[in-house]
C-alpha cells in the first residue's frame, strides 16, 4: 500500500514536471498495430494543433502515440475519419506519463504546439503521375500551400515552416525523360511551359532557372526552415547546387553542350547531404548521378518480395529529432522504386543521420541532416505503396493503404516542426 | 580527288547539313553521334583516301578519333582531329569534326576562329555562317550572333533553304521565336505563304502560342483538304489543354467567318467533341450536315457519340434533328429508338420526386416518364414484328413496373417482347426474369416459377442470369414455407462465391439455417410477411410482422421482423413511424441484434432524408460509428456526416 502511495505521488511529480495540470482526462490515439487509420490519425493531431490545442506525442510507446486532452470534437472528429482512439482517465494518462518518462524506457514525450504552415513545391497544371505527400497530405486531411518557381524566388517560402519538394528535377533536364518520352505531347508541353517560366523569370536557360531556386531553397533551410524530399528531388537538388558554376545540361536540355571539365567545378561545399558524387555524363540515361543506390538501370534486377529496408532505432531521451522521423508502428518496411530510389551510404556526408537503410547493402533510403538553422530530410523512392510507379498510372488510393508504414515516414515529418524544442541532453 | 578538291567537298557539306539540321536531330549528342556516322558513310570513301592512301598511321587516327568522339571522349578525341587538321588543312571534314569538338569542349573563341578563316575562303556560305551565328551566341555574343545569321540570310535570300538552315540552327539554340520570325520572313522573301507550315505550326506549339499553330495547320489543310486526320493527330497533342483547345478554337471560328468550309468544320466539331461542349459541337454538326449533304447522318453519328458520354439532352435534340432532316430510311428506326432512349433518360434525371428512401409515387410517374412511352408507342407502331419494336415494348414493361406500378400492363407489354423477339435471345432471357417478377409481385408464384425455370433451362442464358433465375425460385420457395427446397437451391449458387447473387444467396440462406430449427412457425409468418411486402402490401405487411414480434419474443428474427417494419414504414412515408420502429430496435435489442448497425444507419437515413432532420441525422451516423466501429456500414456512415457537415467528399 505504502508502496503504491509513494508511486503515485512520483507520477504527480512527473506530471507536474513536465508541466501538465492533473486531473484532466485524455484521448489516447494509439499508433501501434492496433490503430484503424494511421494516416488519418496525423490529421487528427494537425487539426488539434490549428484548433490550439497541444499534443504530446509519446516516442515509442505503442508506435508513437499521440496523448491531447479531452474534448468531445476530437473523439467524433476520430469516429468519423475512422481512428481509434481511446479515453483515458487523468490517472490513466498520469500512469502511461510515467511508464514514457521512466529512465529505463527507450520513450519519451515531446510536446507538439502549433500546427506547421506547409508548402508543397508543384508545378501549375497536372503531371501525367502523382507525388505521394501530396496523397499523403490530403488524405490525411492537412492543408497545404502550393508554390512555383516565381513565388520561390519572389522569397514567399519565408511564410511556411515546411516545404515539400514535389518529384522535380533541379537539374533542368527535364527528368531526363528525353530518351524514352521526346516525341510525348505531355513532355514537349512540359519543356515549353518551363522555358516559358525561364525566359519570363529572366533566365536564359531553364537549368539556370532551377539552380537559382535550388539556391533559394537552401537559404530557406539555412535560415530555419525544414525541408522534405522524396525521388529525385533529392539528389537533383544537390546536385543543382554543387553545378552553381558550370554546365552539366547536354544540347537536347538547354541548347549547348555541358562543360566537359563540369564534374571537376562541382562545389560539394554547397550541398546538402552528398558529396563526392559523379554527375551522369550520358544525357540520354535515365539516371542523374552514381548516389542513386541501386541506379534506375538496374532496378528491373530488384525483387519486390524480398526489397525491405529497416529503420535505425535512436534514443528518444537524447536524440529526440531522429526518434520522431521514425516513429512506426513496425521497424522493417516495405522498399518502393523511384528515379532515385536510394543512397549511396559511401557518397552521404559524415554529418547527417541516416533514418534506415536496406540492410548488407550500400543502400541508404532515408536520411536527415541540419543545414544552417534549419533541417533537411530525405526519402527515396517515389511511392511507399506502389512499387514501381511508372509515368501514366493512376495515382494511389490512399483509402487502400491506411496502415501504410512507407507513408508514415512522410507524415512524421509533417509533425516534427510542430515540436517544442527543448534543450538537449547531449 | 585526292587532295579533297574544294568544290567536290563544299557540295558534299551541304548535302550534310541539310540532312542533319532537321530539328529533331540538330545539336544533341544523339545527333552528334549520327552525324559522324553519316559522315563516315557519305564521306568516308572521299575521305579516308587520301588519309589512307597516304599513310595508314593517319587513317588510324582518324578512326581512332571518330571512335572516342562517339564514346563522347572529346578531350581526347580534339587532338587527334586536329592533328589530322594540321597534315590537311583544307579537309573539309577534318576542320567540320575539329570545330565540333570545340564546340563540345566549349573553347568558343578557337571555334569562332575556325569558322572565320573557313569564311574567309568561301563567304557567302550560308551554312558557315548560321553556324558561327551558333557559336557566337553560344560564347555569350548575341549580337554578332544575329548579325551572322543575317549575314546568312543575306547569302541567299530568295532560297527558302537558306531560311530553313538558319530557323533550325536558332531552334537547336532554342531560340524558337527568332526561328518563327526567320520562317515567316522566308514566306515573304520568297512569295510562298504556304511554305514552312509544317515546321512552323511545331514551332508555335512548342512556345505554347496554340493559336499561331493552329493557323498553320489550317493553312496546312487548305492546301491538302484530304488531311483531316493528319491535322487531328497533330492537334491531339496539344488539345489536352484547356487553353490550347480553346484558342484553336477561336482561330478556326475566325477562319469560318469568311465561308463556310467541311474540313473546318469538321475540325472545329472535333475540338468541340475533344473538351466535351456537346452544346456548341451539336451546333457544328447540324452545319456539317448541311454542308456534306449527310441528310441526318453526321447528326446521328453525332448523337450516339453524345448519349454514348452519357449527354442526353444534347443527344436528344441531335436525333430529333436527324429524324426532321429525314435521315435515310435505313437509319431512322435506330435514330428513332435512340431518341426515345435520350428521352427516357433525360425524364429520369429531371425526376425530383424519386429520393434514397423511396420511389417516386405512381401519380407523379404516370405524367413524368409519360412522353417517353408515347414515343416507344409509336416505334411499335411505325415498326411492327421488328427487334425495335421487341425492345420498345421492354422499355415501356419495365417503366410499368417500376415507375407506374401498372402490373397488369407490365405483363402485357412484356408478353409482346417474348412473342415478338424470337430473335433477340439476350432480350427474351431478361423479359422473362423480369416477367417472372411482375408475376411475384401479382402474388401468381405459379407463373413467376414457369419464367424462372425457362431462364434456367435457357442456354442463352448468362451465367448471372441463370444464377438470378435459381436465387428468384428459391425465394418462391421461401414464401412457400419449402424451406429445405429453398436451402437446396441457394446451395447451389454460394458455390461461386465471385457470382453476382452469392452474397444474397449467403445472406438468405444463413437466415433460413438460423431460424428453421429455432422458430419454423415464426419463419414461416415471416416469409408470408415478405411475400406481402414483395407485392406492395405494407399495410398488411407490418402488422403480420408486429405479430411475429409480439407472439415470438424468443424467436431470432425478431430483431429481423422490427428491421422490416421500419423498412416498410419508410418506403411507405412513414418515416416518423420508422424512425420509433429503429429507436425500438435499437432499445429492446442492444446487446442481441446483429441487426443494430443497420438500424443505425437506416435511422440516420430516415432523420436526413424523410424527417429533414440533419441533426439528429448526424447523430445516428455518429452513434453508429462510436458502436460499431467495424461495421461495414461505417464507410458510408462517414461519407454521410461529411454530407451533412457541407464537407467535399
Amino acid at each position: 500500500m505504502k508502496k503504491r502511495t509513494v508511486r503515485n505521488l512520483l507520477v504527480i511529480l512527473l506530471m507536474c514536471a513536465g508541466g501538465r495540470a492533473a486531473g484532466q482526462d485524455k484521448i489516447l490515439i494509439p499508433m501501434d498495430l492496433s490503430q484503424t487509420d494511421h494516416l488519418k490519425a496525423y490529421g487528427i493531431a494537425y487539426m488539434a494543433l490549428s484548433r490550439g490545442l497541444e499534443i504530446d506525442w509519446l516516442l515509442n510507446y505503442r508506435g508513437g502515440s499521440f496523448m491531447l486532452d479531452a474534448h468531445d470534437f476530437i473523439a467524433t472528429e476520430c469516429l468519423v475519419r475512422g481512428v481509434l482512439f481511446v479515453r483515458e482517465s487523468a490517472s490513466g494518462a498520469a500512469t502511461i506519463y510515467a511508464d514514457v518518462q521512466r529512465e529505463d524506457n527507450n520513450m519519451d514525450v515531446v510536446r507538439l504546439e502549433k500546427a506547421p504552415r506547409v508548402a508543397v513545391y508543384v508545378p501549375p497544371g497536372f503531371q501525367p503521375w502523382d507525388d505521394a505527400v501530396t496523397l499523403a497530405l490530403d488524405y490525411a486531411e492537412i492543408k497545404y500551400d502550393k508554390l512555383w518557381d516565381d513565388e520561390v524566388l519572389e522569397g514567399k517560402l519565408a511564410n511556411y515552416d515546411w516545404l515539400h519538394l514535389h518529384h522535380e528535377d533541379f537539374t533542368g533536364q527535364y527528368g531526363k525523360f528525353y530518351a524514352s518520352f521526346a516525341g510525348a505531347a505531355w513532355y514537349q508541353a512540359q519543356v515549353a511551359q518551363l522555358e516559358q517560366e525561364a525566359r519570363k523569370l529572366g533566365f536564359k536557360k531553364v537549368s539556370e532557372l532551377k539552380k537559382a531556386v535550388a539556391r533559394a531553397i537552401a537559404r530557406y533551410v539555412a535560415a530555419g526552415g525544414f525541408m522534405f524530399a522524396m525521388c529525385s528531388a533529392t539528389d537533383t537538388f544537390d546536385i543543382a547546387l554543387a553545378a552553381e558554376n558550370t554546365d552539366i545540361c547536354d544540347a537536347m536540355y538547354d541548347g549547348d553542350p555541358p562543360d566537359p571539365d563540369f564534374q571537376k567545378k562541382l562545389d560539394f561545399s554547397k550541398t546538402l547531404a552528398f558529396t563526392g558524387f559523379t554527375v551522369e555524363k550520358n544525357p540520354l540515361r535515365y539516371e542523374y548521378s552514381d548516389i542513386d543506390e541501386p541506379p534506375s538501370d538496374m532496378l528491373g534486377a530488384q525483387n519486390p518480395e524480398t526489397d525491405y529496408f529497416t529503420l535505425f532505432e535512436f534514443s528518444a531521451k537524447f536524440d529526440p529529432v531522429p526518434t520522431m522521423l521514425t516513429q512506426n508502428h513496425v521497424n522493417v518496411i516495405k522498399g518502393f522504386m523511384g528515379q532515385t530510389t536510394g543512397f549511396k551510404k559511401s557518397l552521404i556526408k559524415t554529418s547527417v543521420t541516416i533514418l534506415a537503410e536496406k540492410q548488407g547493402t550500400d543502400e541508404v533510403r532515408y536520411l536527415h541532416g541540419n543545414f544552417g538553422r534549419g533541417t533537411f530530410t530525405f526519402y527515396g523512392g517515389h511511392d511507399p505503396e506502389d512499387y514501381q510507379h511508372a509515368v501514366g498510372n493512376p495515382p494511389t488510393d490512399l483509402s487502400l493503404h491506411k496502415n501504410s508504414p512507407g507513408y508514415r515516414l512522410i507524415l512524421n515529418n509533417i509533425l516534427f516542426p510542430a515540436a517544442r524544442k527543448k534543450q538537449q541532453k547531449t | 580527288m585526292c587532295n579533297g578538291g574544294p568544290s567536290i567537298q563544299y557540295s558534299k557539306v551541304r548535302k550534310r547539313d541539310l540532312a542533319i539540321k532537321k530539328p529533331r536531330c540538330g545539336g544533341d549528342g544523339c545527333s552528334l553521334r549520327i552525324r559522324v556516322l553519316i559522315l563516315a558513310i557519305l564521306a568516308g570513301p572521299a575521305l579516308s583516301q587520301p588519309v589512307l592512301s597516304q599513310t595508314p598511321d593517319r587513317d588510324s587516327k582518324f578512326r581512332l578519333a571518330q571512335g572516342l568522339e562517339q564514346a563522347g571522349e572529346y578531350e581526347r578525341a580534339a587532338p587527334l582531329y586536329e592533328g589530322l587538321l594540321q597534315g590537311d588543312p583544307g579537309n573539309i571534314v577534318l576542320l567540320d569534326a575539329v570545330e565540333r569538338m570545340w564546340m563540345q569542349l566549349k573553347r568558343y573563341d578557337q571555334a569562332i576562329g575556325l569558322l572565320r578563316t573557313r569564311l574567309l575562303r568561301a563567304p557567302s556560305d550560308v551554312n558557315l555562317h548560321a553556324q558561327l551565328g551558333s557559336v557566337l551566341y553560344r560564347a555569350g555574343r548575341e549580337k554578332e550572333a544575329d548579325a551572322e545569321w543575317e549575314a546568312a540570310i543575306a547569302s541567299g535570300p530568295s532560297n527558302p533553304g537558306t531560311y530553313r538552315l538558319v530557323a533550325a540552327v536558332l531552334a537547336e539554340n532554342r531560340l524558337l521565336d527568332h526561328a518563327a520570325d526567320i520562317y515567316r520572313r522566308g514566306r515573304k522573301a520568297t512569295g510562298d505563304p504556304d511554305l514552312f507550315t509544317l515546321e512552323l505550326a511545331q514551332l508555335l506549339s512548342s512556345t505554347m502560342n496554340y493559336g499561331g499553330a493552329t493557323g498553320e495547320y489550317l493553312r496546312w489543310l487548305a492546301k491538302n483538304p484530304g488531311q483531316i486526320s493528319f491535322v487531328q493527330s497533330r492537334l491531339s497533342q496539344i488539345t489536352g489543354r484547356p487553353e490550347a483547345r480553346e484558342a484553336a478554337e477561336g482561330v478556326i471560328r475566325g477562319a469560318l467567318a469568311d465561308q463556310p468550309d467541311l474540313p473546318l468544320l469538321q475540325l472545329l466539331g472535333w475540338l468541340a467533341m475533344e473538351g466535351k461542349n456537346y452544346e456548341e459541337a451539336l451546333n457544328v454538326y447540324v452545319k456539317i450536315d448541311a454542308l456534306a449533304g449527310a441528310r441526318g447522318n453526321e447528326l446521328y453519328q453525332f448523337a450516339n457519340h453524345a448519349s454514348g458520354d452519357r449527354a442526353f439532352a444534347v443527344a436528344a435534340r441531335a436525333y430529333q434533328a436527324a429524324i426532321n432532316v429525314p435521315v435515310a430510311a435505313g437509319v431512322m428506326p435506330f435514330a428513332r429508338f435512340g431518341y426515345a432512349t435520350s428521352v427516357l433518360e433525360l425524364q429520369a434525371e429531371a425526376d425530383t420526386f424519386a429520393s434514397p428512401l423511396r420511389g417516386t409515387p405512381a401519380t407523379e410517374a404516370v405524367p413524368l416518364y409519360g412522353g417517353a412511352v408515347r414515343l416507344f408507342q409509336k416505334i411499335i407502331e411505325d415498326y411492327p414484328g421488328t427487334e425495335f419494336s421487341a425492345r420498345s415494348w421492354y422499355r415501356i414493361g419495365v417503366m410499368q413496373r417500376e415507375k407506374f406500378q401498372d402490373r397488369e400492363g407490365a405483363v402485357t407489354s412484356l408478353r409482346h417482347v417474348i412473342d415478338e423477339a424470337g430473335a433477340v435471345p439476350s432480350l427474351r432471357v431478361q423479359t422473362e426474369l423480369m416477367m417472372g417478377k411482375v408475376h411475384v409481385a401479382r402474388g401468381d408464384t405459379a407463373k413467376a416459377e414457369a419464367y424462372f425455370r425457362e431462364v434456367e433451362a435457357a442456354r442463352e442464358a448468362l451465367p448471372d442470369d441463370h444464377d438470378e433465375s435459381v436465387y428468384l425460385l428459391a425465394e418462391i420457395d421461401y414464401f412457400a414455407g419449402r424451406f429445405d427446397s429453398a436451402m437446396q437451391r441457394l446451395a447451389r449458387i454460394t458455390v461461386n462465391l465471385k457470382a453476382d447473387y452469392a452474397n444474397d444467396a449467403l445472406r438468405l440462406a444463413a437466415f433460413l439455417q438460423e431460424n428453421a430449427a429455432a422458430a419454423p412457425e415464426a419463419l414461416g409468418k415471416f416469409a408470408g410477411a415478405e411475400f406481402l411486402a414483395r407485392q406492395g402490401k405494407n399495410t398488411e405487411a407490418i402488422a403480420v410482422l408486429l405479430a411475429i414480434i409480439q407472439s415470438f419474443p424468443q424467436a431470432p428474427l425478431v430483431d429481423d421482423a422490427l428491421m422490416k417494419v421500419g423498412e416498410l414504414q419508410t418506403s411507405a412515408g412513414f418515416f416518423r413511424e420508422a424512425a420509433a420502429s429503429y429507436e425500438r430496435l435499437l432499445a429492446e435489442f442492444r446487446d442481441k441484434s446483429t441487426e443494430l448497425d443497420r438500424a443505425e444507419f437506416a435511422l440516420g437515413e430516415v432523420y436526413q432524408y424523410g424527417l429533414r432532420d440533419p441533426v439528429r441525422a448526424q447523430a445516428a451516423f455518429e452513434r453508429l460509428l462510436a458502436d460499431h466501429p467495424k461495421s461495414i456500414l461505417a464507410d458510408r456512415a462517414r461519407q454521410r456526416i461529411r454530407q451533412l457537415r457541407g464537407e467535399s467528399l
